[in-house]
């Protein structure tokens, strides 16, 4: 999804969630706020060093652990084989910081359908 | 682990992952990185600069701490023929090797500059009780030279003091401290690896052309012993392995020529 369906998404899932009882909006933001992430400190994570550690801020911890360990093997060995390992992730995880809000509003997205699937089935003022 | 929520979970990750890289590209970065720039930018080093670094610093030596030879012209031309053996047989650098006599402040020392002036002092001349002795550090400053030791020296020193700046960016005194700490243990470490590889050459070449190494362990006993320096078991802060290690390392060296044979 590019930017601006998932802005159509997030327009469409507020509206839903516009609807809520007072009660269940309480609860929505509660749920919300506690899941909701940040696009700036999922790209700083991945600057910071290419090794994956953006992976595990969205809780994505099998892929996050995976770049972790081919990001430690190569540089553990940088005599040999080590660089390709490093510039093979560079390659593989750079695009995710110029895609960084993108990937980070779709998550934000899912976590709102999600929080709002929660508040709806809870609640029996829909 | 099962007490924290998701959140708190993808933090601790985060932070010890980030602990373990942290220490992982330093520790990297410092033994292979920086090594390896050093060697390539060396490389590309002109001859001329070399040249004329090797001129400054003798020109440097020569106002501050070194003084004329007392050592007699004869022993002098002496000692320069076996050097220019020595060179013509071991050398394969383009450098231009010459070897001076200086008085040291009662130091029996010797020093390679880059281009491929040696300097040996007079009381390690004085000290040698035979010439055997003087060829086995002569080998050694050789192999200072060989090695292009002086320049990688410089390099890694320059490479380092960035690499720490950049990393650790503008700090606190207490944190400066810690730095210029940092770069005098890795500095040092450099340093006696330089050393230990010096001592490797001088060793193999003793034994491939006396079949014998034990005159440099005997002269580096002598020097050790003149030298004001107490020998402490631990070196970490020093420019040179202590005299065992050395001592170690040459019967290493032997032994592997011995099984290669």
């Amino acid at each position: 999804m590019n930017i601006n369906e998932l802005k159509i998404e997030e327009e469409r899932l507020r509206a839903d969630i516009s609807k809520l009882s007072l009660v269940d909006k309480k609860l929505y933001y509660q749920i919300e706020q506690q899941l909701i992430k940040d696009p700036d400190t999922y790209a700083v994570l991945n600057w910071f060093l290419p090794a994956g550690i953006h992976h595990f801020y969205l809780g994505k911890s099998i892929r996050g652990l995976i770049n972790v360990v081919l990001m430690l093997l190569g540089l553990f060995t940088l005599d040999s084989y080590g660089v390709l390992i490093i510039i093979g992730i560079l390659l593989i995880e750079l695009p995710q910081l110029f895609k960084s809000q993108s990937i980070v509003f779709e998550y934000n997205n899912n976590v709102m359908k999600t929080a709002l699937k929660k508040v709806q089935n809870k609640s029996p003022y829909v | 682990m099962s007490n924290l929520n998701q959140d708190q979970r993808n933090a601790l990750y985060i932070g010890v992952t980030t602990i373990l890289l942290c220490i992982t590209v330093a520790y990297q970065s410092f033994f292979v990185g920086i090594p390896y720039l050093t060697k390539k930018i060396a490389e590309i080093i002109p001859l001329s600069m070399v040249k004329s670094l090797d001129d400054i610093s003798l020109e440097s030596l020569d106002n501050d701490i070194l003084y004329p030879s007392n050592i007699n012209v004869k022993r002098q031309q002496e000692l320069i023929q076996i050097f220019q053996d020595l060179v013509n047989k071991h050398s394969e650098a383009e450098r231009e090797y010459t070897l001076i006599f200086r008085s040291w402040n009662n130091t029996a020392n010797a020093l390679a500059l880059p281009y491929g002036t040696i300097i040996l002092s007079d009381n390690l001349v004085e000290i040698a009780e035979n010439n055997h002795q003087i060829i086995a550090v002569l080998l050694h400053e050789i192999a200072h030279v060989e090695q292009n030791h002086g320049i990688k020296d410089l390099i890694s020193s320059s490479l380092l003091m960035v690499s720490i700046s950049f990393a650790l960016g503008d700090i606190s005194t207490i944190g400066d401290l810690l730095a210029q700490g940092a770069i005098l243990g890795i500095e040092t470490k450099y340093s006696r690896d330089i050393e230990i590889q010096s001592d490797s050459f001088s060793a193999n070449i003793l034994l491939t052309e006396y079949g014998d190494t034990t005159s440099l362990p005997e002269i580096l006993t002598l020097i050790s012993q003149q030298s004001e320096l107490p020998e402490t078991g631990n070196n970490w802060l020093n420019s040179h392995p202590n005299l065992e290690s050395r001592i170690n390392n040459i019967k290493v060296q032997t032994k592997k020529v011995f099984e290669l044979r």
